[in-house]
């Protein structure tokens, strides 16, 4: 694959004694939205913190456009496009919803009238966040967090999305919105890899899904191939 | 009256010194949990600093001042790149001890190199400025007290308006996230480690030129005594630490006055235990609220 953006190649990560990722491999096509499923504790947010050198890897290579960043710094991954959202959105509660939004163009250096124009779109895509600006992010409710946290992923100017747990504690109605927004987010020409507990939601939106159990990858397939997987259906989606 | 105002002065120019180390706490306590126990050891750093130049080159208070500076931020710098960067999410009782033993360290290197006797300073700007209500002040109460408000200005300036500044504030909020957002975690760190190293530096200048004497051991007391300011005050808010250590100043002279010189100490201490069994997070301070 020649425009696979994201390649895990055999990686193991483990904490302690305990292996939370063993020999994982996946790829993740350009412009595509992947979904990474999987039950509580299966490691999914162990997999993009690895990716992102938030937890350290043991094994195996993590390479982002053909070039290895196996253990590379946080930092050295959002410069090289990547914005990680993660999981419990970890806004900064004390700061305003604008300023939340600019330590996202952090790494946009000083570049004031790109900053102005990245938080218009912002706010023309998410309008709740333009009638909140002055508001405390701790003051939001779980699905408006979400969309802050996710907007303020958007403000780095991201080739890669990298959304963990979207749906997590937010109201149902919300989650709708919220995976509406990450199918816009796409079409604006991002690669979405996306790690869900809830596979319906996942397997609705992605192209491709890899099963992630006990910290292998038990299945992966094209999203209407896995719809129709009985084991799919029956361990993931309960029917 | 007089008395009053006397203490008064007294203790702003001594709560100057407080509030620039409880601050130097507080920034290393806010983008390493962890509270350095080597503060006051900077401290005096700083005020040989200033004894060598005072005594090798030229009995200048503001090249002592600049000096102080520099070499706060180097001894801090190579302090956080030797030591404390390993120990980083330790839990906070081994790196305060960790802190504790480097404190000894460097009071015990100065000691060898310095000598343990007590060296005098030259007297500056001694003349009298003005008199009110019978009390005399003089320019150097003046010229410290100026000195510590530029430094804690500047320092409020570069959090609040450069970028870096946002960058000590996030990781300080967030480390993790911080990352994330393309923040480099460990050179904000060093940074702010370095700065809260110089600005405990500039305190030592000004302690040593208020008191007229240098030490290898007097980092000691006045490094306790701001931990309890900054306690006081509000250990992970930098306007309350600043607060805490000019209130620190103020009862410690008002307490010398009311009990005894011999009481100095425990004034502070005592001070700091009743806040800390009424106000476990200090006057200003904040609690932390996590929410999942």
């Amino acid at each position: 694959m020649s425009n696979e953006i994201i390649r895990f190649d055999n990686v193991n990560v483990s904490y302690g004694a305990i292996q939370a990722l063993q020999g994982v491999s996946l790829s993740v096509e350009e412009g595509a939205i992947v979904a990474l499923i999987g039950a509580n504790g299966a490691g999914k947010t162990t997999l993009l913190n690895a990716l992102t050198g938030v937890v350290p890897v043991k094994d195996g290579k993590i390479f982002l456009r053909g070039e290895d960043v196996t253990n590379m710094k946080s930092h050295h991954i959002a410069a090289r496009k990547v914005a990680h959202v993660p999981e419990g959105r970890h806004i900064f509660a004390e700061l305003t919803i604008e300023e939340n939004l600019r330590i996202g163009a952090y790494t946009l250096h000083k570049d004031k009238a790109k900053i102005e124009s990245l938080i218009e779109q912002n706010y023309e895509l998410f309008p709740i966040l333009a009638e909140r600006r002055r508001q405390q992010g701790g003051t939001l409710s779980g699905g408006e967090q979400q969309m802050l946290a996710i907007a303020r992923g958007l403000m780095m100017e991201p080739d890669v999305v990298l959304l963990d747990e979207p749906s997590l504690g937010i109201a149902p109605i919300v989650v709708e919105s919220i995976f509406e927004f990450i199918v816009k987010i796409n079409k604006m020409g991002k690669t979405i890899f996306l790690v869900e507990q809830n596979a319906n939601l996942a397997l609705e939106t992605a192209s491709y899904v890899y099963v992630l159990e006990n910290g292998r990858i038990v299945n992966e397939n094209k999203s209407e191939i896995l719809l129709q997987d009985d084991s799919i259906r029956k361990a993931y989606l309960g029917i | 009256m007089t008395m009053i105002i006397q203490q008064l002065v007294n203790g702003i120019t001594q709560g100057g010194l407080y509030a620039l180390l409880a601050i130097s706490y507080s920034l290393v306590y806010g983008v390493m949990n962890m509270v350095n126990f080597s503060t006051g050891s900077i401290y005096m750093l700083g005020a040989v600093g200033s004894w060598a130049v005072c005594n090798f080159l030229t009995e200048n208070f503001f090249l002592s001042i600049l000096v102080g500076f520099i070499v706060g931020f180097i001894a801090a710098f190579i302090l956080e790149k030797l030591a404390f960067k390993s120990i980083r999410g330790i839990s906070r009782i081994s790196s305060l001890i960790c802190t504790i033993g480097f404190s000894q360290l460097i009071n015990e290197l100065a000691a060898l190199i310095f000598g343990k006797s007590t060296q005098g300073m030259p007297a500056f700007f001694k003349q009298p400025a003005f008199t009110v209500c019978n009390v005399t002040i003089n320019y150097l109460q003046l010229v410290l007290m100026a000195t510590v408000i530029i430094i804690l200005v500047s320092l409020q300036l570069f959090i609040f308006k450069t970028r870096t500044g946002l960058a000590i504030r996030t990781v300080a909020m967030d480390n993790t996230t911080a990352g994330l957002m393309g923040i480099n975690v460990d050179r904000t760190i060093s940074i702010a480690f370095s700065l809260s190293g110089a600005c405990a530096a500039i305190a030592g200048v000004a302690g040593c030129i208020y008191y007229q004497s240098v030490s290898a051991y007097m980092g000691w007391s006045p490094g306790i005594k701001a931990f309890s300011a900054a306690v006081f005050g509000g250990l992970n808010s930098m306007p309350g630490s600043i607060l805490g250590g000019y209130l620190m100043g103020i009862i410690e002279n008002f307490g010398v006055q009311i009990f005894s010189t011999g009481y100095r100490d425990v004034i502070s201490f005592v001070v700091m235990i009743i806040f800390l069994l009424v106000r476990p997070n200090g006057l200003l301070g904040k609690k932390k609220i996590t929410k999942v």
